[in-house]
C-alpha cells in the first residue's frame, strides 16, 4: 500500500465510502419515490377523508342551527346555519375530485333539505307551525339520506386509505431491511478498508516518531525507516537528510569546538608541550585516527625532530624520537615543500614518499595511512603534524582541511613559544644591564663623592700639618731645653724638681698626642693622596700572614687580655699578584683589626659563656683574580650600619678608639687603586665577612656587586 | 317580482314627492296618521320603559308572586303616556280609529304581561329573559293580532342588529334605515312617514328612530361578539348609535 500515496488512499476510501453512500441513497431515493407517491395517496385519502368527516360534522351543524332557528328565530341561529351550509359546500368541492358522481348525489339530498328546512322556518317564523312540522319532516329524511351517503363515502376512503398506509408500510420495511443490509456491510467494508489505510500510515509515522524522538535525544545514528512513494516516505528521507545533516553540524561543532578550544590554548598559555599535546589530540580525536604526533623543525640542523605525540605507542614514540627526519625526505618535507598536506593513504604500497624505516614501525604496530601537514609561519617551515590511521585510503576533504587547521594553530603555538623565549632571554639581559649600570652609578657616585672628600681632606691636612709641626717641634724643642734645665740645675729642689717631672710629662703627651695627630693628618693625606706605591708581584699568603701578625700582636699590645683562635685557609697554589704591598698591607690590617674589635667586643659582653673569639682567613686563587675572605664571629652588625661602612668618619667606635677613615681608606685601596672589589656580610650577633677581590690585571676589574655590599 | 315592487316604488317616490294629485287631499288624514302612529309608538315605547324600570323585580329569584300584571303594567304605561303627551288614552274616544287603536295597543300589553305571569313569577330564577325588548315585540305581535289588519307595529333596526328574524325590515323598511336613519344628516330623532301601498293596501307608514342609551349598551355594546346575559353576542353598539326602528303601518 506504499507504493500508493496516503492522499490516493485516502481518495480510494471516500470514493468506495461515497459509492456505497450514493448505491444506498440511490436505492432509498427510489423506494421514497415510490413510497411518497403512496404517501402522496394515502394522503389524499385523508385529507378526503378529513374532508367528508368534516362535510359531516358541518352538515350535523346545519341541521342544528335550522332546527335551532326553527325553535328561536334568531338570526344568529340563522347564520350559523348559512355558515354551516357553506362548508359544507366548501368541503364537498374538495371530495368532488375523488367521486362526482358520489357527491352530486350529497349536494342533491342536501339542497333539498336546505329547501325544506327553510321553508320550514319560514312558516315558523309566520306561526304556521303544523306546515313548519310537515316541512321539517320532510327535510328530516333528505338530511338522513344525505349524512348515510356522507357517512358511506368516509368508510370507503378509510378503507382505501388503510389500503393504501399499508402497501406505504409494507414497501417501507423493504427498504429499510435492505438498506441496513447494505449499511451494514458498508460498515465492515469500510472499518476493514480504514484499518488497512490507518495501518499504512500509522505504523510508518510510529517508526518515524521514533526516529526523530532518537534525533531529539542526540542519537544521530538512529534508524530512519526505508523511504517508500507516499508522503510519509518523503517525510523518511527528509528525515533522513536533516539526520545526515546533523551528524555534519554535529562534527562541524565539535570540530569548531576542538579548534576553539586549540585557539584558546594557544592564546591563554605558553606551554609548548601542553598545546602540541592538545591539538594532536583533538586532531587525532576527530580525524577518527589513532596516533599523532608533531616534529619541530631545527633550521640549524635541517631537519624535523620529534616533539610530542598522542595515542601513539611508547615504542613508536621512543623510536620517533630518535629518528630525525631530514628535511626532503618523508611526507612531512612533502607538506612543508608543497605548503600543504601530503597524504600516504597506504602505508604498504607507497614508495615514494615514505621512509622505510618509520614506515615499517608504523606498519608494524598496524597503521595503514597518515597524513601530514607542515606548520608554517610565512614561509619558514616551524614543524608538522602528522595522523596515523589503521585504516587505508585517502583522508576526506573535511579531515584534510581540518588538519590544516589543526597545523596552522600548532604552527601560531610553536612562533608564540619561540617568541615568548626570545622575549624572555632579551628581558633577562636587560635586566642584567640595568642592574650593572645602576652599580656603575653607584660606584661612579661614590668615587666622585670620595674624591671630593679627598680633596677636602687633603686641603685641610695641609693646613693643620703646618702647625702640627709647631706643636711637635716645639713640644720636642721644650722637652729638650727642660732636660737641658734640669741638668743645669745643681741642686733642684722637690718642688722644682716636681714641676720639671711635670713638665716633661706634660710635654710627653703634648708629643704623643701631637705625633697621633700627625699620623692622623698624614693618613688623611695619603687617603687624598691616592695609590702612589709602586706595584710588584708579591705572594699574597705571605703579605696576609705578615699583616696578621703585626695585627696581632698590636691588640696584644693595647690589650694583654686579649686572645683570639685564627683559622688560616690559605690557597697553597695562589700564585703572586701585581699589587701596592703597603697598600693591601693597610687594607688588612683594618680588617684584622676591626675582626678582633668585633670578638673582644662579643666576648667582653659575656651573653655566651662558650664563646671563643675566632677569626677565619681564607685565600683563593680564582684564575683572573684573587680572593681574600676575612671572616670573624663578633657582634656584627645590623643593615643600616653596612650601608654606611665605607664612608669617611663613619666609626662605631667609642671616640678616641676609631678615626671611621679605615674602612674608607681600605675601600679606596681596593676599588680605586686596584680596581678590586671589597664587600661585607653581616649578621648581628652571629658574624661578620669581609671579601676582597683583587684582579690580576686592571682591566679585568669587575664591577662592585655583591650581597650586602655597602658604598 | 322585481317588476312589481320597482312600480311601488316609483308610485311612493312620487307621493312623498307630492307629486301626485291626492296628495294634497289627503293632508289632514296624513296629520291623523301621524298622531296615531306616534301615539302608538309611544304607548309601546312606555310600557316598554315600565318593563325595563321593573327589570329588578322581575329578576329577583327570591320572590314568587311579584303582582306584576297586565293591569298593573298598564297602569304604570298610561302614567308615563300621559305626563310625556298630556293625554289619558283611556278618555280617547273609543269609536275614534286612534280610540280604537290605542285601546288594542294597552289590551296587547295586558294579554303579553298576562301571560307571561308565569315567567315572570317564576322562584329561584335570577334572569328571565323577560327584557324590555322581548316585551315590545311581544306586544307589536299582540298588537298586530288585536288589530285585525287595521294597523301594525313592530320594532324592528338595521338588518345586522336584528337578533329575531321576525323582527326583520321588510325592504321598504330596509331602504328606509340605510338611505334615511342612518344617514349621518339625519336629525337625531326625527321620525319618517311616508304613504306606501303594503301588503297590496294602501297604508301610512311611520318610522322612529330610537338610539342606544346608557342601559341597552349592557347587552349591544362592547365588546363585539362577546356574549351578553341572554346569550346572544354582542353587537359592539355606541352610545347615540340607532339601535331600533319603531315601524308603524296604519292601512288605509
Amino acid at each position: 500500500m506504499a507504493r500508493l500515496t496516503i492522499r490516493t488512499r485516502l481518495i480510494l476510501l471516500t470514493c468506495a465510502g461515497l459509492f456505497v453512500l450514493i448505491a444506498t441513497n440511490a436505492y432509498l431515493t427510489k423506494k421514497l419515490a415510490e413510497n411518497s407517491a403512496g404517501m402522496v395517496t394515502a394522503a389524499d385519502l385523508l385529507k378526503s377523508i378529513e374532508e367528508a368527516n368534516s362535510a359531516q360534522i358541518a352538515f350535523g351543524e346545519l341541521r342544528y342551527w335550522m332546527t335551532d332557528l326553527a325553535v328561536s328565530q334568531l338570526t344568529m341561529a340563522e347564520r350559523k346555519a348559512a355558515a354551516a351550509r357553506a362548508r359544507v359546500e366548501r368541503h364537498l368541492d374538495e371530495l368532488q375530485p375523488w367521486n362526482p358522481g358520489r357527491i352530486a348525489a350529497v349536494r342533491n339530498e342536501l339542497a333539498q333539505y336546505a329547501d325544506l328546512s327553510g321553508k320550514a322556518v319560514e312558516e315558523y317564523t309566520e306561526d304556521r307551525r303544523v306546515i313548519g312540522n310537515s316541512l321539517l319532516a320532510q327535510a328530516r329524511q333528505h338530511s338522513l339520506v344525505a349524512e348515510q351517503l356522507i357517512a358511506a363515502i368516509v368508510q370507503e376512503l378509510t378503507g382505501a386509505a388503510i389500503a393504501a398506509r399499508q402497501r406505504v408500510v409494507a414497501e417501507a420495511e423493504k427498504a429499510t431491511r435492505l438498506s441496513q443490509i447494505v449499511v451494514a456491510a458498508a460498515v465492515v467494508l469500510g472499518a476493514l478498508l480504514t484499518f488497512l489505510i490507518l495501518r499504512s500510515i500509522v505504523v510508518p509515522l510510529r517508526h518515524l516518531t521514533v526516529a526523530m524522538d532518537g534525533l531529539n535525544a542526540g542519537n544521530v545514528a538512529v534508524a530512519i525507516p526505508e523511504a517508500g512513494r507516499d508522503e510519509i516516505g518523503a517525510m523518511a528521507q527528509t528525515l533522513a537528510m536533516f539526520r545526515d545533516t546533523l551528524r555534519e553540524l554535529r562534527e562541524t561543532l565539535a570540530q569548531l569546538e576542538a579548534l576553539r578550544a586549540v585557539g584558546r590554548a594557544v592564546s591563554s598559555t605558553l606551554d609548548l608541550e601542553r598545546v602540541l599535546s592538545l591539538v594532536a589530540a583533538r586532531a587525532v580525536e576527530l580525524a577518527h585516527a589513532q596516533a599523532g604526533m608533531i616534529y619541530e623543525f631545527d633550521e640549524a640542523a635541517r631537519e624535523f625532530r620529534f616533539r610530542t605525540s598522542h595515542g601513539a605507542e611508547t615504542v613508536l614514540t621512543e623510536q620517533l624520537r630518535g629518528t630525525p627526519i631530514r628535511f626532503g625526505e618523508g611526507a612531512i618535507s612533502a607538506a612543508a615543500i608543497a605548503g600543504s598536506p601530503a597524504q600516504i593513504p597506504d602505508l604498504l604500497r607507497e614508495q615514494k614518499l615514505a621512509l622505510p624505516i618509520l614506515s615499517d614501525a608504523l606498519s608494524r604496530l598496524g597503521y595503514r595511512s597518515l597524513i601530514a601537514a607542515p606548520l608554517l609561519h610565512e614561509q619558514d617551515v616551524l614543524g608538522g603534524l602528522v595522523i596515523a590511521r589503521r585504516e587505508a585510503g585517502e583522508f576526506s576533504k573535511e579531515i584534510v582541511s581540518l588538519i590544516e587547521s589543526f597545523a596552522t594553530q600548532s604552527a601560531l603555538a610553536v612562533r608564540n613559544a619561540k617568541l615568548f623565549d626570545e622575549q624572555r632571554r632579551r628581558e633577562r639581559e636587560l635586566r642584567i644591564a640595568h642592574e650593572q649600570l645602576k652599580q656603575a652609578q653607584a660606584s661612579l657616585v661614590h668615587a666622585e663623592k670620595m674624591a671630593s672628600l679627598g680633596q677636602l681632606t687633603a686641603g685641610i691636612a695641609h693646613e693643620i700639618k703646618n702647625p702640627l709641626n709647631f706643636v711637635n717641634n716645639f713640644a720636642e724643642l721644650s722637652g729638650d731645653l727642660l732636660r737641658e734645665l734640669r741638668d743645669a740645675m745643681v741642686s733642684p729642689d722637690a718642688e722644682q724638681d716636681e714641676l720639671i717631672t711635670t713638665l716633661s710629662a706634660n710635654l710627653a703627651k703634648i708629643a704623643e698626642h701631637g705625633r697621633r695627630a700627625d699620623g692622623i693628618v698624614t693618613s688623611m693625606l695619603l687617603h687624598s693622596r691616592g695609590g702612589t706605591g709602586e706595584r710588584r708581584a708579591t705572594s699574597l699568603d705571605a703579605l696576609v700572614e705578615e699583616a696578621l701578625n703585626l695585627a696581632f700582636h698590636g691588640a696584644r699590645a693595647q690589650d694583654k687580655s686579649f686572645n683570639i683562635t685564627v683559622d688560616r685557609d690559605f690557597d697553597p697554589a695562589l700564585r703572586p699578584i701585581e699589587l701596592v704591598p703597603q697598600d693591601i698591607t693597610r687594607v688588612l690590617l683594618n680588617l684584622f683589626g676591626n675582626a678582633f674589635y668585633a670578638a673582644n667586643k662579643r666576648l667582653k659582653e659575656g651573653s655566651d659563656p662558650n664563646f671563643q673569639p675566632l677569626l677565619r682567613v681564607t685565600t683563593r686563587d680564582l684564575g683572573d683574580r684573587v680572593e681574600i675572605r676575612v671572616r670573624d664571629n663578633g657582634v656584627g652588625m645590623p643593615p643600616e650600619v653596612q650601608a654606611k661602612l665605607f664612608t669617611p668618619f663613619f666609626t662605631t667606635k667609642p671616640t678616641g678608639e676609631g678615626t671611621g677613615l679605615g674602612l674608607s681608606i681600605s675601600y679606596d685601596i681596593v676599588t680605586q687603586q686596584h680596581s678590586g672589589t671589597i664587600t661585607v656580610d653581616s649578621r648581628p650577633g652571629e658574624f661578620t665577612e669581609f671579601t676582597v677581590r683583587l684582579p690580576r690585571s686592571q682591566q679585568t676589574a669587575e664591577p662592585v656587586a655583591a650581597s650586602g655590599a655597602a658604598a | 317580482m322585481s317588476a312589481v315592487w320597482a312600480a311601488r316604488r316609483a308610485v311612493l317616490a312620487l307621493c312623498i314627492a307630492g307629486l301626485v294629485p291626492c296628495a294634497a287631499a289627503r293632508a289632514a288624514s296624513a296629520e291623523d296618521d301621524t298622531e296615531i302612529a306616534q301615539n302608538l309608538a309611544q304607548m309601546l315605547r312606555d310600557a316598554r320603559t315600565v318593563i325595563s324600570d321593573q327589570q329588578d323585580l322581575i329578576n329577583n329569584p327570591q320572590l314568587g308572586d311579584k303582582h306584576l300584571t297586565g293591569q298593573v303594567v298598564l297602569e304604570q304605561a298610561i302614567a308615563k303616556y300621559q305626563k310625556d303627551t298630556g293625554v289619558d288614552p283611556k278618555k280617547v274616544d273609543p269609536a275614534s280609529r286612534q280610540g280604537r287603536l290605542l285601546r288594542a295597543m294597552m289590551a296587547a300589553i295586558v294579554e303579553v304581561v298576562d301571560d307571561n305571569q308565569p315567567t315572570i313569577n317564576e322562584q329561584g330564577t335570577g334572569f328571565k329573559g323577560f327584557i324590555p325588548a322581548v316585551f315590545a315585540r311581544m306586544v307589536a305581535e299582540s298588537f298586530v293580532h288585536i288589530a285585525k289588519g287595521e294597523a301594525e307595529i313592530k320594532v324592528t333596526a338595521p338588518a345586522e342588529l336584528i337578533r329575531n328574524r321576525r323582527a326583520r325590515p321588510d325592504p321598504w323598511e330596509t331602504e328606509i334605515i340605510e338611505k334615511k336613519l342612518l344617514d349621518p344628516a339625519w336629525p337625531a330623532g326625527q321620525p319618517f312617514s311616508a304613504t306606501v301601498e303594503t301588503k297590496g293596501r294602501p297604508a301610512f307608514r311611520f318610522m322612529v328612530p330610537e338610539y342606544y342609551a346608557e342601559s341597552c349598551l349592557a347587552c349591544h355594546g362592547s365588546p363585539k361578539g362577546r356574549m351578553d346575559i341572554t346569550g346572544y353576542p354582542k353587537e359592539g353598539g355606541k352610545l347615540n348609535d340607532l339601535g331600533a326602528v319603531i315601524s308603524v303601518t296604519l292601512y288605509r
